[in-house]
């Protein structure tokens, strides 16, 4: 009864009936979502929005087919067209697809809400807006930005999901972060640089931060990038910085390691289960809980998100799965099944994925460098893969050319190519300053879906790699 | 769905608050979607929503709110507005929502297809696709091929925008959305390729049209390799056209880049910035197109405009709060990303106008030069700076009469050198993509980083 009062509805008593129109298997996804953006357009509030959402999800199993339905009408008669909706797609899809199965695993119930201080929702809009105009006022000295964009975020995500097993999960995660667009120009010519932090976190993480450092340093590197050069085309020995491990890990090999993904048969990786896959320097784990990372201690079936090793010294050890793939691979539920909101259906997706720590100074790694590129992660836009035929890329933020062991002439963000099965078999050095990071601005999009996600590693050196830019 | 907020109750009870005007903006979806997972159909879904957004203002500050939560009293809505517009500083460029401006241009955006929106449908659409690349696979000699996974989307939105100055529309949209990747198997090698779909109407036959062409794309890029590093002339297909227009180009004329010094277009009104046989327009009328609409996302009546006419910027495009900003009336191109949201100039569809040949006469002509067909990354380029790069995922390398499929390199260079100086020529063979109708592109070098 008090699981009703404070939703407005009662999860387990929809299961029950869904059950009894016949459904096997019924989970109810339950979401409170708001979200406080603040953007400050060269120094004038542009947007100041706070939207709040409100909905419930039914996935039914019947006879192992698959039917969802949501709405963000919680009075009866809605609930009930929306679990009848969920039950129809269901029944019509028998003998037009192939039945599900779901992993078997022990029922979870639990209430968990990720650690804060200071609830941003306290916190007056005035201080936000002036939070961001005093980095705005301490950015006007540099004369060469054309356009500064800063924005605040702060997202408070609940979610409740019951299930037919008996699962019971509600758990709230608050993230809150300061980013911005800085442009230049000079003589004709303009550069931009998007960088910002967030953090699992309540108000105190943003007063407490040096944003006003963090946004001169931002406004140093796009003015430097200004007069940098271009990097002329071809393959070189990197060393990626913190962020841009992330990124190299997250599209290089998380992606291709989705158990779905492989099921549909569009992985590269697919049989490689148990063979080398990367240099025996490289281990790489997907974790819902790791510090500076998305907080995800359960997914959005109630599984709870186990650390989970994709390569361990270099050999590919196992899928992501949610419990479809899990059943489907007779393997056990990582806790990775994610959707975007209650009204999507649940794909498996990466949590924070990192590579682990090595033994090497991230200065000794420059130095053993003789000629290369240290490709840095601060302005990077992003990346992109297609597991299917292995190619992956993404973005550096302003970077410097390594010459004789040392940091060298700054050169403009490039793009990096590469190929999942060869990429991370060229990887010789890895640094030891694990560094994982998430980001309340941006997340991962797959399937029409954006999910939080973190990444991250120490520094590490990777041997000929195409850049362009 | 039926709405639960009523917008002229929200206006009426918002101004006896003290707001001095007020906007609301009513956006109810109902979609069905059929996913394909290697061949089979799954999962099946079904959603309702309606969203509201409500801005207000008290002078020169402004806010706004999105309510997703049907069971949000009038009281709790108008509280939250208030609080919010109270607590945000003066913005002073702020000149009022619009008042009514209606151009008398009525878009077909709904196809009566819709009427019905049923989950079947989606199922028999998406079991089509599957059907279709199956045969095609028999047809073209694979040992296999299916459908990896794709997705079928059917959605009817309604959009209603009212606010205290005189503006009260709707318009009921129409979404059709298909995407997927087919993988052929010939001789235990594995050819994928991607096919996509955006448009209003029910467009079956394009459908299968565009599965059918990645099947065969499937024979054209088995066993690619990695081209050699260098400069090489460069063929675009038209939907690689649309992607780098609409990530390295088109953020550009948005009329609040201009004014908020982050485009390059700055300054550049009715001067030549592009090559003379560049002419791009922004046509909300074409008939049940992806982008077509009859007025934007705050009320204001649409119309086709020339963005470039031969070369020359035309104009940029604006919502009503950057058309006085820059003393012009506004284009209609005032569109949110979330209901509660200010509007930011956005294109509606975007037509790279026809030239001559195509990428058949394109790939004919060069000696040596790079054909992209498919990309991922292009969506990072710079509209800042003008630099644009993608991976390339399929393309061809034409070698002295040779040609072979090539894969995983990096394509890079400058917008305004590749429709400028560069540009050899825009083709005739237009296509259209979701809000995009490109042809192919010929320029003349590009850099290529590779092997």
């Amino acid at each position: 009864m008090a699981e009703m009062v404070s939703l407005g509805f009662d999860p387990v008593s929809w299961i029950r009936k869904g059950e009894e129109m016949g459904a096997d298997y019924v989970d109810v996804r339950y979401q409170e979502h708001t979200y406080e953006f603040i953007l400050l357009d060269n120094g004038v509030v542009r947007e100041s929005t706070v939207s709040k959402s409100r909905g419930v999800g039914f996935r039914v199993f019947y006879k192992g087919f698959v039917g969802y339905a949501s709405t963000n009408d919680l009075n009866e008669p809605s609930l009930k067209n929306a679990l009848e909706q969920a039950l129809r797609i269901a029944r019509a899809l028998e003998g037009r697809s192939r039945p599900a199965r779901v992993a078997s695993r022990g029922v979870h119930r639990d209430r968990v809400a990720s650690d804060y201080s200071i609830d941003p929702v306290d916190v007056d809009v005035s201080e936000k807006v002036d939070l961001l105009k005093a980095i705005h006022a301490t950015l006007r000295e540099e004369r060469a930005l054309s356009s500064v964009v800063l924005r605040y975020g702060f997202e408070k995500d609940r979610r409740v999901i019951a299930s037919s097993r008996g699962d019971y999960v509600d758990f709230t995660r608050r993230m809150v972060g300061v980013g911005g667009v800085l442009v230049a120009q000079a003589e004709g010519s303009m550069e931009r640089l998007s960088h910002g932090e967030s953090r699992v976190a309540g108000w105190e993480f943003v007063k407490n931060f040096d944003w006003e450092r963090l946004f001169k340093e931002n406004a140093e590197l796009v003015v430097g990038a200004l007069k940098a050069k271009t990097l002329p085309p071809g393959k070189y020995d990197v060393v990626l910085d913190n962020e841009m491990v992330g990124l190299l890990i997250h599209e290089a090999f998380g992606h291709a390691s989705e158990a779905d993904i492989v099921m549909s048969g569009g992985s590269v990786l697919e049989n490689r289960v148990g063979s080398v896959v990367a240099s025996e320097l490289v281990s790489i784990v997907d974790d819902g809980r790791v510090s500076g990372g998305v907080y995800l201690p359960y997914d959005d079936e109630g599984s709870p998100k186990v650390k989970v090793y994709l390569i361990e010294k270099g050999v590919f050890r196992g899928y992501l799965h949610n419990l479809e793939t899990a059943g489907f691979f007779n393997a056990s539920p990582t806790g990775n099944g994610r959707s975007m909101t209650y009204a999507d259906n649940v794909l498996v997706r990466q949590t924070n994925i990192y590579l682990e720590p090595g033994d090497w100074d991230p200065y000794e790694i420059i130095q053993d460098t003789k000629r290369g590129v240290y490709l840095k992660g601060r302005g990077a836009s992003g990346g992109q893969v297609n597991p299917a035929t292995g190619s992956f890329t993404f973005t550096s933020g302003p970077s410097f050319i390594i010459e004789g062991g040392e940091v060298q002439g700054m050169i403009r963000g490039v793009m990096i190519a590469g190929n999942i099965l060869e990429t991370l078999l060229n990887v010789d050095a890895v640094g030891l300053d694990l560094e994982v990071k998430t980001s309340v601005f941006g997340g991962c999009g797959k399937g029409g879906q954006m999910v939080r996600v973190g990444d991250g590693g120490p520094h590490v050196r990777v041997r000929g790699v195409a850049l362009g830019g | 769905m039926e709405a639960r907020l009523d917008p002229e109750a929200i206006l009426r009870e918002g101004l006896r608050r003290g707001l001095s005007e007020l906007e609301v903006v009513v956006v109810s979806t109902e979609r069905v979607t059929a996913s394909i997972v290697s061949g089979e159909i799954k999962p099946v879904l079904f959603s309702a929503r309606t969203t509201y957004g409500l801005r207000a203002a008290i002078g020169r500050r402004v806010a706004g709110i999105s309510v997703g939560d049907l069971g949000t009293s009038l009281e709790e809505a108008l509280r939250d507005l208030e609080r919010a517009v109270r607590s945000s500083p003066e913005d002073p460029y702020w000149q009022g929502f619009p008042p009514k401006i209606d151009r008398g241009v009525r878009s077909e955006t709904y196809s009566k297809n819709f009427d019905y929106l049923e989950p079947e449908k989606a199922v028999e659409l998406a079991k089509l696709v599957v059907d279709s690349a199956v045969e095609r696979g028999r047809v073209v000699g694979a040992d296999r091929t299916t459908v990896m996974e794709g997705l079928v989307e059917l959605a009817r939105v309604n959009i209603r925008v009212v606010n205290t100055n005189g503006v009260d529309v709707s318009e009921r949209c129409s979404v059709f959305g298909a995407y997927g990747s087919v993988k052929s198997v010939f001789g235990g090698t594995d050819s994928t390729y991607d096919f996509s779909l955006g448009s209003r109407r029910v467009a079956e036959e394009e459908l299968v049209k565009r599965v059918v062409e990645a099947v065969d794309y499937t024979t054209l890029f088995r066993g690619p390799t990695t081209p050699e590093s260098g400069v090489y002339p460069l063929v675009l297909a038209p939907r690689v056209a649309a992607e780098v227009l609409t990530a390295a180009l088109i953020p550009a004329v948005s009329g609040l880049n201009i004014v908020e010094g982050r485009s390059p277009l700055k300054g550049k009104i009715g001067a030549p910035v592009l090559n003379e046989k560049v002419t791009i327009r922004d046509d909300p009328t074409l008939p049940l197109h992806y982008g077509s609409r009859s007025f934007d996302d705050e009320g204001v009546g649409v119309y086709s405009k020339t963005v470039f006419d031969r070369g020359v910027f035309a104009t940029p495009l604006t919502n009503y709060y950057v058309s006085k900003r820059l003393n012009m009336e506004s284009t209609g191109n005032g569109f949110r990303t979330l209901p509660g949201a200010s509007t930011a100039p956005a294109p509606t569809n975007v037509v790279l106008e026809n030239g001559s040949g195509g990428l058949e006469e394109f790939t004919r002509e060069l000696k040596r030069g790079i054909v992209v067909y498919s990309t991922i990354g292009s969506w990072m380029s710079n509209f800042v700076s003008g630099q644009v790069y993608f991976t390339v995922t399929h393309g061809l390398l034409v070698d002295g009469g040779r040609v072979r499929p090539v894969k995983s390199f990096v394509v890079a260079g400058n917008i305004y050198e590749w429709l400028g100086g560069k540009l050899v020529e825009v083709g005739s063979d237009a296509e259209v993509n979701a809000n995009y109708v490109t042809p192919s592109l010929y320029i003349a070098e590009a850099k290529v980083s590779g092997g």
